[in-house]
């Protein structure tokens, strides 16, 4: 069963070596089909692993297995670990499933670009760091997973790189990943001056002798990795830019996959956590805020893309909420659903922007339903699994998390149920706005022009773009079924033993209820949507969402978090910069004969660099005169 | 009688090192370094290891020097080079650094206490012994020198077998050796002219 | 008088010194690769003369390790004294300097 894991962690690897080694020597569109293929078999090991662990006895799932030490340091060992049991398995699941998916689309998506196999190489990477996060047994190796993560998400971001806008975002995206990356590590290091371990076994056993003080900060420092790879509040503002990517790599990893990384740590992490409940508070409160935040910004935004970059936002949020009150199962239950609806209005959204060749722009849109039948049939299943309507998936898993929070019943939970229920009336509103505005409506003369004509021409897209939507589409309407309220119990009895201090469940009744109230909230949030963006006589203009006109200003800038982290950071390190140049490099070495410490570095430089001969027998002398001072050194200590 | 074959056998591994690090025609430096394997199998003989002696011998004399006659067979007398730009400190580094690694080792050596030999039985040293050794702990370095060597060999082929360039007449050969030739002396008559510089009572 | 292990890690010493001295001031690359073996040698004179001391097989199969890398190392740079001597270059380790910083 082990050995399954195994390969599904190397066969993406070995994928992304291939394909880099190989190059040139394969046709663009084998790339294509090599990672794709790469991915079904990462998938049915996958699969098959995890039919074995239900086969298991309850107590004998969690499985970890050392393949060998590979840092040692006294006492300190980290083993390159695997843990797998319920919660890894539903993971691996999500990610080679849905990854199997998005390649297939990318191959329809991708095709024509130059870069083709850089692009599958990068992505097949990604997965092969995103399953090294979910399988890893030590933290540490966790972190390492965490890192390549944020590095793939890095190349992909910035893979069209000859647009200026990609590379910043892309740069944007590693810088505020790093911030998390370094809590990440922080909070590792904390426990293992603790804990004295970094192994899951041992954090987990150790987690409840840890006086709180301790636990809260190492579970805050945790928080702050999740927080940045999750896109939430306050450091959030890189996932909107990080659109600029293509777009499969946006369904892939900025929305099913790499984002979802903060809810699983927390999951995973829940003995810690449990050990910490101001973390917990601090979760919900986070996620409150940034469900209603990114909910709210959502309504204004006029990029296709972004619109469902901030949906994603939120509904993460929504997620953070879920484990942050105790429901785990909850929360990843609506991480599993997510992954196939955003991935799905990603992914639909990709075929639009296809049809109008490269238009993002919801204002250029409008009438497609007459054109891309198929592609509005689709994208309004996950439209509406979005908003939570019964019975498709997202709704199960929404409210979920809400009667969670019935069943906690204390003030913050109550506040996270109304939240979240305000939260709802906004999916409501911007998902159907973005159906209106790009379905529904006269089209824009734009959309005229191009959309008819490339639809007849191509179709509404390659069969490999239109199946794997096909395929989420079935998913985003059946997988909530798995926990029906008072009738199946699937998902709730599958992860109950990842929290051995056990989890919120909520009543068959407060589920029900919090379902009627959902549901009507969201049918409330589909007709306020209806009643401003269908009617045929408002000009573009007025597809804004109320009358005041410094919320709008507001909200279309994001409620100004990227200016406020102009100024509070990025303003002050520019100013100091100029300050030291100006005030301390120029007067300090000044009186050299070089203009300030570049030019004295490069003056260093090139007077060093003259030893850099070129020839052989100079550095070999360097080398043996190097030898014989160490060895007199040595002499010289030990007399 | 052990230590003066040990007498004899050093003084011809020191006397044959300096012949190859000191003869100009490589095929005498060669020579030397057959000479200075064979002494140096003889000490390790000596030493009970005499599964390591027949392997020096055998690998080094049989295998290596045979590629390096060779070689040197085929590059001809190109293989010589005449006395060039050798800067004296140049020298003179060379020879500290060699006589500080020298005296520093023999200082610590003679300075440390070993303690005695250890005992050793009569497997120790044969091929039984060291090959049990091989093929059990050192298994991955086994492979490892495997893989190099596999990897040396097939970068031989390719730097020894690519396609020939196009032959040079050896007016060509001459004017490009000789190019080389100028540009020493250009060196070192550019060096000289900056020492005289530099001392500005000499006359010219 | 016997012949303990200081005689033999001396002897080691001074060839590794001629070695070392031979490869700094050799301009031939083949002298060069020559000295190198000699470097090497003295060594896997250093290594089994330890093995001999400690009493086991370890100083011996690093030994072996040496001549393995050793054979590898030769064959390369011999490979590269006959590409060079067919692209009719300069048989001169000072005139390979495309590499200088």
């Amino acid at each position: 069963m082990t050995g399954l894991v195994w390969t599904a962690l190397a066969l993406p690897l070995a994928g992304a070596v291939l394909l880099a080694v190989l190059g040139t020597r394969l046709p663009a569109r084998g790339a294509g089909w090599l990672a794709s293929l790469v991915m079904l078999a990462a998938f049915a090991c996958s699969a098959i692993a995890t039919v074995m662990l239900a086969t298991r006895p309850h107590e004998e799932r969690a499985v970890v297995q050392t393949a060998w030490t590979w840092l040692t340091a006294g006492s300190f060992q980290v083993g390159l670990d695997i843990w797998f049991d319920e919660l890894t398995a539903v993971m691996l699941l999500v990610v080679t499933g849905i990854g199997f998916l998005i390649h297939v689309y990318s191959i329809g998506y991708m095709k024509g670009d130059e870069q083709e196999r850089r692009f599958f190489a990068y992505l097949n990477l990604f997965v092969f760091s995103m399953l090294l996060l979910v399988v890893a047994g030590d933290l540490v190796l966790l972190l390492a997973g965490w890192g390549l993560v944020g590095l793939s998400s890095y190349l992909l971001i910035g893979f069209w790189h000859q647009k200026p806008s990609a590379i910043k975002a892309a740069k944007k995206a590693f810088v505020m990943n790093a911030i998390g990356d370094v809590g990440l590590a922080l909070g590792i290091f904390l426990l293992f001056i603790e804990l004295g371990t970094t192994a899951y076994q041992g954090v987990f056993a150790g987690a409840a002798s840890l006086d709180s003080w301790t636990a809260t900060a190492a579970a805050l420092l945790l928080l702050v990795g999740a927080l940045a790879k999750s896109a939430q509040l306050p450091l959030h503002t890189w996932l909107p830019d990080a659109m600029e990517g293509p777009t499969p790599v946006s369904a892939l990893i900025h929305a099913a996959t790499m984002v979802t990384a903060g809810v699983y740590l927390i999951a995973r992490m829940n003995p810690l956590f449990h050990a910490a409940p101001y973390a917990l508070e601090t979760i919900v409160v986070i996620g409150v805020l940034g469900l209603l935040m990114a909910g709210a910004i959502a309504l204004v935004q006029t990029d296709i893309k972004r619109i469902i970059a901030f949906s994603t936002m939120s509904q993460i949020a929504y997620m953070f909420v879920g484990v942050g009150l105790g429901a785990y199962w909850a929360g990843i239950f609506h991480l599993f659903t997510h992954a196939f609806f955003k991935a799905l209005l990603f992914m639909g959204a990709g075929i639009v922007i296809h049809a109008l060749h490269g238009e993002q722009d919801v204002r250029n849109m409008g009438g497609l339903r007459s054109v891309m039948p198929k592609t509005y049939f689709c994208m309004l299943i996950g439209a509406l699994a979005l908003v939570g309507i019964f019975p498709l998936s997202g709704g199960f898993s929404k409210d979920a998390i809400l009667s969670s929070a019935l069943e906690v019943g204390t003030p913050l939970a109550w506040v996270a149920y109304i939240g979240g229920l305000v939260g709802a009336l906004l999916t409501g509103i911007y998902t159907f706005r973005l159906m209106f505005l790009v379905f529904h409506r006269r089209m824009s003369p734009y959309a005229e022009a191009v959309a008819p004509k490339a639809v007849k021409h191509h179709g509404e897209g390659p069969s490999s773009m239109l199946w794997p939507v096909y395929i989420l589409t079935l998913g985003a309407a059946v997988v909530g079924f798995l926990q029906i309220p008072g009738l199946t119990h699937v998902f709730f009895d599958w992860l109950e033993p990842i929290a051995p201090a056990g989890m919120v469940e909520p009543s068959a009744v407060q589920e029900w209820l919090t379902t009627l109230i959902a549901v009507s909230i969201g049918v409330a949030g589909i007709a306020i949507a209806g009643h401003l963006y269908l009617r045929e006589n408002d000009a573009p203009e007025r597809m804004r969402l109320g009358r005041g006109r410094l919320i709008d200003h507001a909200l279309e800038h994001r409620l100004y978090w990227d200016d406020l982290y102009e100024v509070a950071f990025e303003r002050p390190a520019q100013w100091l910069a100029a300050f030291l140049r100006r005030d301390v490099d120029r007067p300090v070495a000044g009186w050299l004969p070089t203009d300030g410490l570049g030019t004295l570095t490069a003056f260093l430089g090139r007077s060093i660099s003259v030893i850099e001969n070129g020839v052989v027998r100079s550095y070999a002398l360097v080398i043996a005169l190097g030898v014989a001072g160490l060895l007199l050194a040595l002499l010289v200590r030990a007399a | 009688m052990g230590i003066v074959v040990f007498f004899l056998a050093a003084f011809l591994a020191i006397v044959s090192a300096l012949a190859v690090v000191s003869q100009r025609n490589p095929f005498v430096s060669a020579l030397g370094l057959l000479g200075n394997l064979v002494s140096l199998a003889t000490l390790m003989l000596l030493l009970d290891a005499q599964f390591v002696a027949a392997a020096q011998v055998i690998v080094y004399a049989g295998a290596i020097m045979v590629m390096f006659l060779f070689v040197i067979a085929y590059v001809g007398p190109r293989g010589e080079i005449g006395p060039g730009t050798r800067k004296p400190w140049q020298v003179v580094l060379a020879v500290v650094a060699g006589l500080l690694v020298v005296t520093q080792i023999v200082l610590v050596v003679w300075t440390t206490d070993f303690g005695k030999p250890s005992s050793i039985d009569d497997a120790f040293g044969g091929p039984g012994a060291v090959g049990q050794a091989f093929v059990t702990d050192y298994l991955l370095a086994f492979e490892g020198v495997s893989v190099i060597l596999f990897m040396a060999a097939v970068a031989g082929v390719i730097l020894g077998a690519g396609a020939r360039p196009k032959r040079l007449t050896t007016d060509q050969v001459l004017a490009k050796e000789g190019e080389a030739e100028a540009r020493r002396r250009a060196a070192s008559r550019a060096a000289i002219e900056a020492a005289r510089e530099a001392e500005p009572g000499e006359a010219r | 008088m016997s012949v303990g292990l200081p005689f033999y890690l001396s002897v080691s010493a001074i060839l590794f010194a001629i070695g070392l001295v031979g490869v700094l001031l050799r301009r031939s690359p083949l002298t060069t690769l020559l000295s190198l073996e000699v470097m090497l040698n003295s060594v896997n004179l250093t290594l089994v003369a330890f093995s001999r001391q400690v009493g086991g097989s370890d100083g011996q199969v690093f030994a072996l390790v040496v001549m393995g890398i050793a054979a590898a190392e030769v064959v390369v740079g011999l490979g590269l004294v006959v590409a060079m001597t067919r692209r009719e270059m300069v048989l001169d380790t000072d005139e390979l300097r495309s590499m200088s910083g």
